[in-house]
This record gives structure tokens, C-alpha cells and sequence, in this order.
């Protein structure tokens, strides 16, 4: 049976027609049109759906739109905000962090909490907040060089 | 060459889309009265379809459609035509579409196949490549041959096609040499594990004319094979592709597309969407199959290597369509980058039963150099020399004549300088391996060399068109894939290179669609820049030449005196008179106020000169259009604790000619290495005694993490100028892919002395390495 | 995608412990979700309900009282990482729960569920064995406790009746000094699932007459294992060269892991645990 629920999605309050086995992921893209989380796995394994619950990173295809019901969403859309890209989304341009693009959300989005829990995050830092983040073009290196450089942008 | 543009740092033009989440790939697209689609797939790995239920799964509610492949009975293919849109007579391999159910919702569809009840006959299955080669009695497929098939079967044998090269005289060469090395290689079957897993969107309209929305890397391709599958003019079939989240070969060939075509073809009007779950991309779509071969080498006392016979043989899975061309890349390089004067060589491509083989990044080549470069350590090892010696001694170089009958030229890269670069950063000879009981650890050093060159038909293709705007800036329509590679941006910089004006002024248009953008074979085999790039090339002489002709005109000079330069228009040495592209672009406006030419569009396009079809008999002639040469190292720590290999240092040394976009072409090689590690240190698909893949999902087929990948990357780029390339560029992507696993193997000897053969070569593999040679 | 199922969140134990025990099987509980969603998603799991106990007050957070640490069972694996009475009283479970998945998995997934999921290598169980956990079971009949040790009855199967729902997890802070690690292997460095993992606690390690050793191990057994005959065969011992290899013989005698897991081989995991047993020679 269909629930409504209410939701604060990047700023922005919806009320919305659910079903229950809807996964918070497929809420997101399907019914309200954020599209940048992404699917790659269904299981928490890769990483690429992670959004913010109330500022806390979480893989989106493991809970439940029913269960969040209330919640305030941050998704990879919500990160730049009137027309100015977040610290982290520089440095993936300044370290050529991107190549497919389809991994970059859930990378970005696990980046931008580390910045907001740790304030000098180290390298093992960095690699443990993606330990769960699975890239198949990049090797990871201009990944961790784009957290390293992020610093100078979150400092500021 | 000095470059403007070429060579430059430049910033990727899709990075910006990709990191606000506004860029688009295929599971974003939702279509009004979209319907979805789910597959029916095969619980066993082998056997006859007898009967199939479906009464229960129609009451589904929701469930518009069942289709099932008994009512479309159709093997396509364009070489040997061997691939059912969904399998009819019998499944080949576990998983396998046999069907599928369209619903109104995704998990109506899913509830409903869950309800369809098939039986089988099962038969034996076969899923090892060398088994099936020496198999009489469990046929998988039978094809027979026609003239019209590219491919070779063997009659009466699971061989689906086969290459031999033939030079001098192997037995003679082996009387002659004063040692012969034999040796026999393994490798596990693997999945591309791309992030995004395939797609696609069918739409039939009413007039008969089909849609398609795919995540595929070919649009073309598809287009061409959904053309010849439901008898369709080209201009009626239409394939719309966005972003690619990772191709790497497995999104190359056509698989979903048909499926979901015929899925379609039952409710014209409604779009019918798939997406693959993450288990069903390892049964239902390519993998790289699993291989083995067999090297015998003769060689001299001083490392000359006269004589080579190499015999290998690729799983193919249930259908070769797309597997057999594999072994044509492979043969090319079944001896590695070397000239050697006797070689027979033979490979083969094999059913066997599991899901079929596709291209996979490296197209052949990383299984023939795991065993080359294993065998040339192996090699020096025994003669006592220097494997650095050894290669050097046999290196193809200009001058030599390569496996296929080629002459080597200057041009074509410089394979001598990448060995000695890696080696040099390895700090080869010194320390190559020891082992420190204290600590518990081991180091080792290794290293490999590599070579490939695009595997294609002797006639790809590509065009591109350059149309300017009012203001002069230019739009840039090709039909090459964005895949992650960076082709956007590589193509944007030769465009600018070649018009004369900054890459900002250029806007390379987004995504793809066979009705609106021009031509283009496949986005494969690291041909991209190369083919596109001269095509790009060729339309900026257009658009120049145009402008010359309204130049002409308005300065009232002959032709050949307009300067085209750097944006500007002017009669030779009177830069003072200059019009800028912006006064041409859609036509000029003469004093008096009429308009002469007109909007100005320039189309171009390339096509390998030259090449041919290789002999049948002896795989010799020019079937290769231009080469790569590379080395890779790497230096290693083994946990002799754990059997946990840390990657210290990763290198590669590559000749690919002028490097278009640096941080973009280090960001491939980086990307491949790491890739390529992961495939040898970890991947398998792991296949049950019923031929079941048991570890179809991202918990149970590991690739390689943040945490597992080398602590170092170092990458030279030795650039000799390409002749046929544009600005002196060519082939850099998959190469990065196609000698680590070796390298990592000899690294491996050097650390431990222990020989490995087959791979992926685990922490426990080499636990038990250890524990056997008691190193701890 | 997930097939169709219904959702119902309860705010008491009482009334989710009715609806329970009123549609059995077909009534599923619901805590973190990463376990049950991948379940339902792999449709090795079918409910017709998934029941919500995040509603439900006075399951989640850590209290201490006096000599115990009582931890609700919704507390998620981040918060019992963090938690500064954990951290000091139960390193061991610290590092266990702090290896589970990652940072964006432990924000959702509860200590009691991991331990409800049954499996024979959850990261928070192996150490809450060595700390003699026990667990409060209640249903809207009354409570009932036990020792997790005999919580496990089998792969992805515990001791839960009809309605019972998992409350609380009760460690007893120890009032002797203690040593303890908890060690793990997995395929890959970054997120995976353990291939072995085990803890192992010695209690009055500086005292050899008054040495206690509790050791666990996950992924040999069909459920956790503690292992108590090993256990007895190190209490009071000098940790010996002699008595290290008959130790290792008690360990290996007690292993049974299964051919054929994707995670490691016997050999392999029976390898690693002798050489993680040999800690306790080397460290104590």
C-alpha cells in the first residue's frame, strides 16, 4: 500500500506518493528526478548511491523511502548550491579525478562528509571513507590527490 | 612539433556534468508511458528447452507481455551468426535470456518471471577452454559453414574459428637451438565490472520504425545489427546513447539491445526499459574468457630466440559472434613484441559453457603476453642472462619484421627506450628480490613489455562534422562514445589544434544519436583519437577551405593567398585586413549589403589505408594498421603472513606517439594498470561443478579498492611522432592493461622463486607458495 | 528493486511483538537494513511484512550502569565505535565493529541486527564473546536473558521465538586488567566481508596462575565460535613454545570451516587463525 511522505531534498520540502519497497535511491531518481546518485550495485557494495540522512552519509539503496520519511536528503545536486561548486567537486576538476563519472557522486558525496567530521583529514582517513567506494577507471589515484586538495578549499 | 593546443593541459569537458550529478546515462532516462522489461534466464548451464509455463506469470497484475526466444528462432551475427536474440532450441550457458516479461512496473515484471516455469533436458557441460578444444562428444553449438562466414568452425568440434601464423620452419629452429622452454598458462574467466551496469530503452512506433536508448559504446554497431535483425532501413532504426559508466570492451558488442527490441516489438507505442541488476551483468552480459596456452621456445646460448610455437585457446561461451575476433587480435601478438624467425602459432576460440566472450580492454593481448613475458623470464632464468638482455636481443625495432609479416618502421615507436626507461625507474639489476625472515616480508621487482594495435575490421571508419556559429565558436558532432576515456576532450583539442581557435570556443556536442551525428565504426580498441582525430582533421580543412572561398571574394586575391590563422582571414602579409571566423561563419555581408557563401559546415572522415585481410594459411600481411610499444614494472612487498601482496610501485613506459591531453592520458594508463593489477591479483568468475557462476555480485567478485591498489604510479610517455595519426598521436588506452599481470608474476619469482602459471594469482595462491617452500 | 512487500513501524515492543507473533513468518524485523534489504533484494528473503522497530524507544544508545554496559540493540555499528565506555572497557569491540562494512554502512546497520543476521563472522560478534556478552530478549510477554554464546543455532539462524525481539546487549565491565585484540583477514583492504576474523581476550595477563584466555573466531563454524576447550588448555599457563604447540593442535582440532566459501579456504583460514592464536605467545 502506497504512503505518502515528506521529505526535505536539498533545501526543497515534497510530499510525496511512496511505496513501501521503494528503496530511498530509487525515490530520489525516479519520483523526484535527482538523478545523480546512482545505481551500480543494489547491495551497498560500490558506493555510487550514497546520500546524506539528516548530514549523516549513507548507500541509499539499502534503505527504505518509508523509513526516512521526514528526513532532510542531501544529494550530490545539493552539494552546489547558487551556482558555486563545493570544495571537493574543485579539486575533482583540478586533479582530473573524472573520467566515466558514474562512481564521482558517491565519491564526492563520502569526501564532503569526511571534510565536514574531520577537519586535517589524513590519507588513511581519506582511504577509509572510500574503503566502500569502488572505481573501475581511475586506479584511485587522482581520487585520493583531489581529497588531499580539497583541503585547501574546505580551510577557506 | 610545437602544439598550440595539442599537448596542453586542458581540463576534461565532461568533468563538470559528471560532478553535479546533471550528467546523463542511460538508467536516467524515463520516457511517458514507459513499461518495463525483466529477462527470463536459464537455471541450468546446459540442455534442451522442453517446455516453458507461463500461465501463472501472466496473471501477474501489471504484466503487459511474455516474450519468449521460441517465437522469434533467429541466430544473428555478422561473422559467424551464432547468437540468438533469446536462446530457443537449447540454453548454452547458466543465466542465459531465454525470454523476457513486460510489465508496468519493474517489480511486476520481476514477480512475474519469478513465476515462469521452465524444463530442460540437461546435458554435460564443458567450461574450460582446453577441455573443449580436445572434446568430441559434447557438442555445444553446431555450426556449419557457409561461404559468406568470416569465421572458420571445425566441423564435429566445439571450435568456432581459429587463426594460425606460419614463419619459417618451427622444427627446423628447434634442431638449432641450444635450449627449448616449454611451458603451459592458465587464465580464470573475468568481468569488466563497470560501475554502471548495461541498458537499454526499445520503442516501436507505429509506422514500424524502432528506437533504441543504450549504454552501449557502438551506437552505430547496434544500429547496423537491430537494422539486420528486424529487417529495417537504417533510417528507420535510431540508437540514442548518453554517457558510458565504464565500457572497457563490455559494452562494445551488441547484447541487450535485440532483447529489449523484441521485448519492445509487442507494445508498440511504449517504451520498454531494462537495466541489468549487478548478478545479471555477469551472466547476461560479456566476460572475458578464461584461456589457456602452450609456449615452446628454442634459443640459443646468447639469448637469440630462433624458434617459437605457440598454441592457445579461448572460452568463448555459448556463442562466438563477438569472441572470435578476440582470437584475431590475440594471434597478432602471440609471440609478444619480437622478431622472431620461426614461429607457428595457432588459436583457437572454443564453445564452452558459460557466458559469451566479448571484447574486454586489451582485446587478446594481456593473455598472450601473460604467457610471452612469463616465458621470456623464464627464459633468461635458465640461460643465466639478464632478462633485460634477453629482450633486448629480440625486440622488434626498425627494421625487423613482426609476427605478421610487417616491417617495423621508425614511426612506429621506439619499444627499446620504454624497456630502458622501466627499467631505469626500477633501478634494474640492483636488489631485484630478497627475501627478510625477520620482518616476515619479501620484495621483488619484475618487469614486461607489451605491444597491440587496434583490433578492427580493414575498413573502420569515422567522420566527424565542424559547424560554426554566428559568433564563430564551433560545434563538434562525431559519433565516437564517451566512455570515461576522455575522447571528448582529446577530440575538442585536436579540433582546436586544427581551426586555429582555443578549445573554450569549441563545444564537442554531448552524447549520441545515429540520426543527428555522422558515422562512427565503434568506440573500441583505443582507436578513438587516432581514427577520429584525422576525420576532425579533414573537416577543419573544409570549413578552412570554405572560408578561403569567401576570402577569395572579398579581398579579391587567388585562394591559395588566404591565410587562414589563429581565427583570422587575411590576403598573405596583410594581417591588418583580417575578418575573423565570426564575419564568415554564416555567410559574409559585402559593403553594399548582399551576403555571399553561407553557413559553413565541414565534414570529414578517415578510414585505414592499406590494410588487408591476413593470409588464411600463415596469418601473414597487413592486417594491423599502426602499433603501440610499451614496458610495465612493478616492485613489490609480499606479506609472507598473509600471502598479501602490496603493488610499491606500478610504471609504464609507453610510445604513443604525441600525447594529446597529458593528465588524460596518464589518468588511462594509471587507470589500466591498476585495472589490470586487480584482474591478476584477485579476479575469477568462479563457476560451480553445474555451471554456475557463484560469485555473481559485488560482495563475492572483488575487484580492487582504494586500499588495494600500488602505493605508486609512474608513467613516460616517449613520443614518437605517429605518420598515419593526427598531430603524431595514437593508441594509449587499453596498453597500460596488457603486460602488468606478467610483470607481477616475475616480480613475484624474483621475490620468492617460485613460477606461477595461471592467474589471478591470490594471497592464498601464494600462502600456500610459502607454506610449500617452507620460506617462512 | 525490491518485489512488493508491506511496511509497519511500531513505537512499542509490545505491539510490534503481536504483530509478530500473529503473522509469523511472513512478518520480517527491520533495523538498519543492510542485511534484511539485501536479502529481500537477492529474494532470499520474501516478507509480506517488514516490521520497523527504529520507533520503538529505549532500544538505542549506550548506558552505563554502575558495572555494566547496556547497549541498545538499534545502536548503529558507527555509535559503538565511537562510544567513549566502549573504547575504554571494550577496545576489542571497538575494532570489531569499526571493521564492519564502512563508515556509510555502520551509520545505518545496528549492533543488534548484525547479530540477529545470524552470520558466523559478524564483525561485532566475535568480540562481544569474548566479553561474556549477554542478550535481552523481549516480546510483549516479558523479557528473558541469555548468553549470546548461545544465541546461534546455525548460517543466518538465532534463538528467537515467535514475537521476540532483540533488546539489549549487556556487557559487565571487567574489574580485573585485561588484554585483548581483535584481528581479521579479508580478500581485499577495503570494504569486504571478513574471511576470518577472530578475538582474543586474556584476563590478569601479568599473572600467570590467575591467566583466563577467551578466544573467538568467525567463518569456521556454522555459527561464532567461542573455544572453550582451548580456552580451559591456556588458563593459567605460561605461554611456552611447548604449550603454544599444543595449543595450536586444541585450535585446529576445533575448526570445521566449510569447503568451497568464496571468503577463503580451510587451509587458508585454519593458517591464519594458528598465526593470530600465536599473539597470544609473542605479545603477552
Amino acid at each position: 500500500m502506497k504512503k505518502i511522505i515528506k521529505l526535505r531534498v536539498n533545501g526543497e520540502d515534497y510530499e510525496i506518493l511512496v511505496e513501501p519497497y521503494w528503496t530511498l535511491l530509487k525515490v530520489l531518481r525516479d519520483v523526484l528526478g535527482f538523478t545523480g546518485p546512482k545505481e551500480g550495485c543494489g547491495i551497498g557494495e560500490c558506493g555510487a548511491c550514497t546520500v546524506y540522512i539528516d548530514d549523516k552519509p549513507v548507500k541509499s539503496c539499502l534503505v527504505l523511502g518509508v523509513e526516512v520519511n521526514g528526513a532532510n536528503i542531501t544529494t550530490i545536486e545539493g552539494l552546489s548550491q547558487n551556482k558555486k561548486i563545493s570544495g571537493i567537486q574543485k579539486a575533482f576538476i583540478d586533479e582530473g579525478a573524472v573520467q566515466c563519472g558514474f562512481c564521482t557522486p558517491g565519491m564526492v558525496m563520502a569526501i564532503n562528509a569526511l571534510y565536514t567530521n574531520v577537519s586535517d583529514p589524513g590519507e588513511d582517513d581519506i582511504k577509509e571513507a572510500l574503503k566502500g567506494h569502488l572505481c573501475r577507471c581511475t586506479g584511485y589515484e587522482t581520487i585520493v590527490k583531489a581529497a588531499k586538495r580539497a583541503k585547501e578549499y574546505y580551510k577557506r | 612539433m610545437e602544439y598550440k593546443f595539442i599537448g596542453k593541459e586542458f581540463k576534461r569537458v565532461d568533468a563538470l556534468s559528471k560532478l553535479t550529478g546533471r550528467a546523463r546515462f542511460l538508467a536516467d532516462i524515463i520516457l511517458p508511458h514507459m513499461y518495463y522489461g525483466i529477462f527470463l534466464r536459464a537455471s541450468i548451464a546446459h540442455g534442451e528447452i522442453l517446455d516453458i509455463e507461463t500461465e501463472d506469470a501472466k496473471n501477474v497484475e501489471g504484466v503487459k507481455a511474455i516474450v519468449l526466444g521460441r517465437d522469434f528462432p533467429h541466430n544473428y551475427g555478422h561473422l559467424i551468426k551464432d547468437r540468438p536474440i533469446f536462446a530457443f532450441d537449447k540454453v548454452r550457458y547458466y543465466g542465459e535470456a531465454i525470454g523476457g516479461v513486460i510489465a508496468k512496473t519493474e517489480e511486476a515484471a520481476r514477480v512475474a518471471a519469478d513465476k515462469v516455469k521452465v524444463s530442460y533436458k540437461p546435458l554435460p557441460i564443458i567450461t574450460h577452454p582446453k577441455e573443449s578444444l580436445n572434446n568430441k562428444e559434447v557438442i555445444i553449438r553446431e555450426v556449419s559453414p557457409t561461404p559468406d562466414m568470416v569465421y572458420r568452425p571445425v566441423k564435429g568440434t566445439n571450435i568456432f574459428h581459429y587463426d594460425v601464423v606460419k614463419r619459417g620452419d618451427v622444427e627446423k629452429g628447434f634442431e638449432e637451438a641450444d635450449i627449448i622452454v616449454e611451458s603451459e598458462f592458465n587464465i580464470a574467466p573475468i568481468n569488466h565490472v563497470q560501475i554502471e551496469p548495461h541498458g537499454a530503452i526499445a520503442l516501436w512506433d507505429e509506422d514500424g520504425s524502432l528506437t533504441v536508448w543504450s549504454s552501449t559504446q557502438a551506437p552505430f554497431t547496434v544500429r547496423y545489427f537491430l537494422s539486420d535483425i528486424f529487417e529495417l532501413p537504417l533510417n528507420k532504426v535510431r540508437v540514442i546513447a548518453y554517457y558510458v559508466g565504464g565500457g572497457f570492451g563490455g559494452k562494445s558488442d551488441v547484447g541487450i539491445e535485440p532483447m529489449v527490441a523484441l521485448l519492445a516489438k509487442s507494445v508498440p507505442g511504449h517504451p520498454v526499459k531494462v537495466i541489468l541488476s549487478r548478478e545479471e551483468v555477469f551472466h547476461g552480459s560479456f566476460l572475458r574468457g578464461n584461456f589457456w596456452g602452450r609456449v615452446k621456445t628454442g634459443v640459443k646460448k646468447d639469448g637469440k630466440i630462433v624458434s617459437e610455437k605457440v598454441e592457445f585457446a579461448m572460452g568463448g561461451g555459448g556463442s562466438g559472434e563477438f569472441g572470435g575476433t578476440v582470437v584475431d587480435g590475440a594471434f597478432k601478438s602471440a609471440v609478444g613484441p619480437y622478431e622472431i624467425e620461426n614461429v607457428h602459432a595457432v588459436g583457437y576460440g572454443v564453445y564452452t559453457n558459460l557466458p559469451p566472450t566479448g571484447a574486454f580492454r586489451g582485446y587478446g593481448h594481456p593473455e598472450t603476453h601473460w604467457m610471452i613475458e612469463r616465458q621470456r623470464d623464464i627464459i633468461a632464468r635458465k640461460l643465466g642472462i639478464d632478462p633485460v638482455v634477453l629482450r633486448k636481443k629480440n625486440i622488434l625495432k626498425p627494421g625487423s619484421i613482426n609476427i605478421i609479416g610487417q616491417k617495423i618502421e621508425e614511426h612506429n615507436g621506439n619499444l627499446e627506450k620504454c624497456l630502458d626507461l622501466v627499467v631505469e625507474e626500477l633501478d634494474w639489476p640492483n636488489n631485484i628480490g630478497h627475501i627478510d625472515k625477520k620482518n616476515k616480508k619479501a620484495y621483488g621487482k619484475g618487469f614486461a613489455l607489451l605491444q597491440k594495435s587496434p583490433v578492427m575490421p580493414t575498413n573502420a571508419a569515422s567522420s566527424a562534422i565542424l559547424k560554426l556559429n554566428d559568433d564563430g565558436t564551433v560545434n563538434l558532432t562525431v559519433g565516437t562514445q564517451e566512455i570515461g576515456q576522455g575522447i571528448d576532450t582529446a577530440l575538442t583539442q585536436i579540433a582546436a589544434e586544427a581551426l586555429g581557435i582555443s578549445p573554450e570556443k569549441i563545444k564537442l556536442v554531448p552524447y549520441r544519436d545515429t540520426d543527428l551525428y555522422p558515422y562512427e565504426w565503434q568506440t573500441v580498441a583505443s582507436r578513438g583519437v587516432w581514427s577520429v582525430g584525422n576525420a576532425i582533421i579533414m573537416a577543419a580543412d573544409e570549413v578552412k577551405h570554405k572560408m578561403r572561398k569567401v576570402a577569395k571574394e572579398i579581398f579579391s586575391v587567388d585562394e591559395e593567398d588566404i591565410v587562414v590563422e589563429d581565427g583570422l582571414v587575411f590576403p598573405q602579409g596583410e594581417k591588418e585586413k583580417a575578418i575573423t571566423y565570426k564575419d564568415l561563419a554564416i555567410g559574409y555581408t559585402l559593403p553594399e549589403g548582399s551576403g555571399i557563401g553561407g553557413p559553413i559546415v565541414g565534414a570529414g572522415y578517415f578510414i585505414p589505408e592499406g590494410l588487408v585481410y591476413p593470409d588464411p594459411e600463415t596469418g601473414q600481411g597487413n592486417s594491423a594498421a599502426e602499433w603501440t610499444f610499451g614496458a610495465q614494472g612493478v616492485e613489490i612487498e609480499v606479506d609472507l603472513i598473509t600471502g598479501k601482496v602490496k603493488i610499491l610501485k606500478a610504471v609504464t613506459a609507453i610510445d604513443a606517439g604525441t600525447i594529446i591531453n597529458p593528465e588524460n592520458a596518464r589518468g588511462q594508463v594509471v587507470g589500466a594498470m591498476a585495472m589490470a593489477l586487480s584482474i591478476a591479483q584477485r579476479e575469477a568468475i568462479v563457476i560451480s561443478k553445474e555451471g554456475k557462476i557463484r560469485n555473481d555480485s559485488l560482495t563475492d567478485y572483488k575487484i580492487s579498492t582504494i586500499r588495494d591498489v600500488p602505493s605508486e604510479y609512474k608513467v613516460f610517455f616517449v613520443e614518437t611522432e605517429e605518420e598515419t595519426g593526427p598531430f603524431g598521436a595514437r593508441s594509449l588506452a587499453e596498453h597500460g592493461m596488457v603486460a602488468m599481470a606478467p610483470a607481477l608474476a616475475n616480480a613475484l619469482y624474483n621475490a620468492l622463486g617460485v613460477e606461477f602459471f595461471k592467474l589471478p594469482i591470490t594471497f592464498e595462491d601464494i600462502a600456500l607458495a610459502i607454506d610449500e617452500k617452507k620460506i617462512v | 528493486m525490491l518485489i512488493p512487500f508491506e511496511y509497519i513501524k511500531f513505537d512499542s515492543i509490545k505491539d510490534a511483538s503481536v504483530f509478530l507473533k500473529e503473522h509469523g513468518d511472513d512478518a520480517h524485523i527491520l533495523a538498519g537494513g543492510t542485511d534484511v534489504i539485501v536479502k529481500i533484494r537477492a529474494r532470499k528473503l520474501k516478507p509480506k511484512y517488514l516490521v520497523d522497530i527504529k520507533g520503538i524507544e529505549g532500544l538505542k544508545g549506550i548506558e552505563k550502569d554502575r558495572d555494566k554496559i547496556v547497549i541498545g540493540a538499534l545502536t548503529t555499528a558507527n555509535e559503538v565505535a565511537k562510544n567513549t565506555h566502549i573504547k575504554e572497557y571494550f577496545p576489542v569491540l571497538k575494532d570489531g565493529a569499526w571493521t564492519l562494512g564502512d563508515y556509510e554502512i555502520r551509520n545505518r546497520a545496528t549492533i543488534g541486527g548484525n547479530i540477529c543476521n545470524g552470520s558466523p563472522s559478524a564483525d561485532t560478534v566475535i568480540p562481544l564473546l569474548v566479553y561474556d556478552a549477554k542478550v535481552i530478549i523481549a516480546s510483549d510477554e516479558g523479557e528473558r536473558v541469555e548468553a549470546l554464546d548461545k544465541f546461534f543455532k546455525g548460517p543466518g539462524k538465532v534463538n528467537l521465538g515467535p514475537g521476540e525481539i532483540l533488546k539489549n546487549i549487556i556487557l559487565n565491565i571487567p574489574d580485573y586488567p585485561v588484554k585483548g585484540k581483535f584481528f581479521r583477514v579479508s580478500r581485499v583492504e577495503g570494504m569486504d566481508l571478513a574471511s576470518l576474523n577472530m578475538a582474543i581476550l586474556v584476563a590478569n595477563p601479568d599473572s600467570i596462575s590467575d591467566r583466563k584466555v577467551r578466544i573467538s573466531i568467525g567463518a569456521v563454524a556454522p555459527v561464532p565460535l567461542r573455544v572453550y576447550e582451548l580456552e580451559e588448555f591456556l588458563s593459567g599457563k605460561e605461554f611456552t613454545k611447548e604449550i603454544f604447540d599444543k595449543a595450536k593442535e586444541i585450535l585446529l582440532n576445533n575448526l570445521n570451516p566449510r569447503e568451497g566459501s568464496l571468503r577463503a579456504t580451510p587451509y587458508y583460514k585454519k593458517r591464519m587463525a594458528v598465526h593470530y592464536l600465536s599473539w597470544l605467545f609473542e605479545e603477552i
